[in-house]
């Protein structure tokens, strides 16, 4: 039997955003649940072909003019040859529309191909489905990883119309004219008896920065707007921490991996269990890095250095709102300080955190909204967080819309959750408009206290201006009223505020938008106070934070013999730039929570350089630093040591030591690339 | 889980792009400090990292900002959000 799985695209919502190298990190994740599917059906003597859509974008996106398709369906469509007996495809909420256009082109160009959706959405939408899209055939509902062979044999066994299908548990299907909807199928008890995934199928899988690896399913918890228990059933479950690690092993052996994202919706409900994992990777001796997902009150302190001394080094904590009467509204139930005091324990310690909050909640007023901003504000304080703010979407199968079904509103406020592009293919607009009960997810929950259009434009503002103005913002938010009064007043005076939607998500994301915040701040809030000088200071850092990381890092001059002599250059990505205020103790100030400083003046010498990866790191430098580096400007390295700002002591060591040594260490601290000193040579080296 | 897509899994310390390791491979031969001023002069280089910045931001604005329809066409703006 010939079998094509293909993964759900999870990038062609972020539209022109998906060529940025964060997203095409996150998207080049290798497709787990179909990776184990093709795993287990080559267990079973088959050799299923496998079809990653996001990988596929990319490939559409470089193309260019060059594609002879219209757009992506129809290219991903032409790339699936024939002679498949099935297509199967994975769905999830936010590439639904694009899942079923594919699968209407995939029917008509082989008739006599049987189609089959699985997934987290098709899963809770498959009657309706069914109904709606004569091309689609049958899903698969839940975990697969069972139903899918026991699919597949019944037809290969008895075709497609077998009435033995009857039998599949987990399935729901076309009988004579109308649709079957079986029994649920088995959830898998024992996750360790999952094989490998089929890594091997997909290309460029020894070049992830980071593996992805299923840790468990399901999560015993009920909050209202969580899709994740339909799926998974609340059947909370976790791989063994043998299973783990000889996965981890293995895929170091394959695909050189050291990095691992660790799949679990909850992974820390039970503490014994995540200690013995920890316990089970420190004896290893491996040091291999990981990520995983957790609840802030599932967590201490305790736990939080054991994890890190395993090898935790980011967690991704679902905090939601920040407002307590919500919390138990959609029984999320958290303790928001002992929340705060969770992230900034993480943060302290060295682990990442992503901190996510939602927005948009049918009972929410202004004073929730700005609950959740602040506590967003007060997460975002540190650089170890990244703060997410996403508008409330009612998916499929959740408390949330069955209780919201037939009042859901369509307008362009789309939630993030569901699309994070500008613009929706028509016909994708058009099948959301006519099939609600489908494509919920790209619908809004009525909230009556709140204005939709209001609340993401506020969300796009606070975390553009946190991207850009990193430290400006967090200190307008501690000493100059707090995010509300600095919203409200942008509002007033923005010409964001008289933009559509789209317009105005690409005026965020333009430069027109740093500059004119800019100039907001300087016209609002320099007003004679005595920390001025301070939030000037914090000004100018957030500019030439914004102006060094325009640059790319260039690969590393070398040379196999010592040239005569060597012109040191700045690295392209590096500025050195002074600064009269102790800017130091001014970010210090704020990660605190303490607001901006009366500032004590001092001449700094600051310089950016590439730090973690996707970050800029800003640094002060020495006085021997910043004389050798201001003196890059072209000149040989004997030349910078005659001219070289040396004390007593560096000139008892000898200027050309000075010099020579200090040139290799900046080099190392990714600050200074070279040439040699010979025009020709130079063309050569850069 | 949507949401959890747009997370960046920042654990990696290795392959990142953009991040070659740095060698000099440039044999400075008699200018080499001894041992016991290397570690004098590394004192007084020892700059003190402040704070840091992803490059999310620069993506933004650099990014190409030539948007296609679904067509396959390009439609009208620019970098600057310009129409």
């Amino acid at each position: 039997m010939r079998i094509c799985l293909v993964s759900a695209a999870t990038v062609t919502d972020f539209g022109e955003d998906a060529g940025s190298e964060r997203i095409r990190e996150t998207a080049e994740y290798p497709p787990l649940g179909v990776l184990t599917l093709a795993a287990i059906l080559r267990e079973k003597s088959e050799t299923p072909t496998i079809l990653d859509l996001n990988r596929l974008f990319y490939e559409y996106l470089g193309a260019g003019s060059a594609r002879a398709e219209d757009d992506f369906c129809a290219y991903a469509a032409a790339r699936i040859p024939s002679g498949f007996d099935v297509i199967g495809l994975s769905t999830i909420c936010s590439s639904y529309p694009l899942t079923i256009r594919l699968a209407d082109r995939l029917k008509k160009a082989y008739p006599d191909t049987f189609i089959v959706l699985g997934g987290p959405q098709a899963s809770v939408v498959d009657v309706p489905t069914l109904q709606a899209f004569p091309f689609v055939d049958l899903i698969v509902r839940g975990e697969a990883d069972e139903t899918l062979p026991a699919v597949l044999g019944t037809v290969l066994r008895s075709g497609v119309r077998s009435p033995a299908l009857a039998l599949v548990p987990g399935i729901t299907f076309r009988s004579g004219g109308s649709v079957v909807r079986n029994p649920e199928g088995p959830v898998v008890t024992d996750l360790d008896t999952l094989p490998f995934p089929a890594f091997d199928l997909l290309p460029g899988m020894d070049a992830l920065a980071s593996f992805s690896l299923e840790m468990g399913r399901g999560c015993p918890f009920s909050c209202t707007f969580c899709s994740t228990n339909d799926f998974f059933r609340r059947r909370f479950r976790l791989k063994s921490p043998e299973a783990v690690l000889a996965q981890m092993r293995r895929a170091k052996r394959e695909y050189h991996a050291t990095s691992f994202d660790l799949v679990h919706d909850m992974f820390t409900v039970d503490r014994k269990r995540v200690a013995a994992f920890c316990q089970a990777m420190l004896d290893s001796g491996e040091n291999f890095l990981w990520g995983c997902s957790a609840r802030t009150d599932c967590i201490d302190d305790e736990l939080i250095e054991l994890m890190y001394r395993a090898g935790c080094r980011s967690v991704f904590f679902g905090v939601e709102t920040g407002s307590p009467r919500l919390q138990r509204l959609i029984e999320k139930d958290l303790d928001l300080a002992g929340a705060a005091a969770r992230i900034r324990r993480c943060t302290s310690i060295g682990i990442d955190t992503t901190v996510s909050l939602i927005t948009g909640f049918p009972e929410e007023t202004e004073e929730d909204m700005w609950q959740t901003t602040s506590f967003l504000m007060d997460a975002a304080r540190h650089e170890r967080v990244d703060p997410q703010l996403h508008i409330v979407a009612p998916l499929a199968g959740t408390p949330l819309h069955n209780r919201f079904r037939g009042k859901l509103v369509l307008d362009d406020v789309y939630s993030d959750m569901s699309y994070q592009g500008w613009r929706l293919d028509q016909s994708e607009h058009n099948l959301i408009a006519s099939l609600p009960d489908i494509f919920c997810n790209f619908y809004g929950v009525p909230a009556p206290a709140l204005d939709r259009a209001r609340l993401k434009h506020l969300r796009t503002f606070v975390l553009r201006a946190l991207e850009r103005f990193h430290w400006v913002t967090a200190a307008l938010h501690q000493s100059r009223g707090g995010i509300q009064a600095v919203f409200e007043t942008w509002e007033a005076s923005s010409p964001a505020q008289s933009m559509d939607g789209e317009k105005r998500e690409r005026y965020y994301a333009s430069t027109q938008f740093s500059s004119g915040f800019e100039g907001f701040v300087r016209s609002t809030y320099l007003r004679g106070d005595e920390s001025d000088g301070a939030l000037e200071a914090l000004l100018r850092l957030g500019e030439r934070m914004a102006d060094s990381s325009a640059e790319r890092s260039l690969a590393p001059a070398r040379a196999k013999r010592p040239p005569r002599s060597i012109v040191p250059l700045l690295r392209p990505e590096v500025r050195i730039f002074d600064l009269e205020v102790d800017i130091g103790a001014v970010i210090e100030s704020l990660r605190r929570g303490d607001g901006l400083p009366r500032p004590s003046m001092r001449r700094v010498t600051l310089a950016t350089r590439t730090g973690r990866p996707h970050a800029t790191h800003i640094v002060e430098l020495t006085p021997l630093s910043a004389s050798f580096l201001k003196l890059c400007d072209g000149r040989t390295l004997e030349r910078l040591a005659k001219d070289l700002e040396c004390d007593a002591e560096l000139e008892s060591i000898g200027r050309e030591r000075v010099a020579a040594f200090t040139f290799e260490e900046l080099c190392r601290q990714r600050f200074l690339t070279w040439r040699p000193n010979s025009r020709r040579s130079a063309a050569v080296a850069s | 889980m949507a949401r959890k897509r747009a997370t960046a899994k920042a654990t990696a310390k290795k392959k990142a792009p953009g991040l070659p390791i740095i060698e000099v491979d440039v044999d400075l031969g008699t200018l080499k400090a001894t041992p016991e001023q290397q570690a004098r002069l590394r004192a007084h280089l020892d700059s003190m990292l402040l704070t840091w910045v992803k490059h999310d931001l620069k993506e933004k604005t650099e990014w190409p900002l030539v948007i296609i329809d679904h067509h396959g066409h390009p439609v009208g703006g620019d970098e600057s959000g310009n129409e």
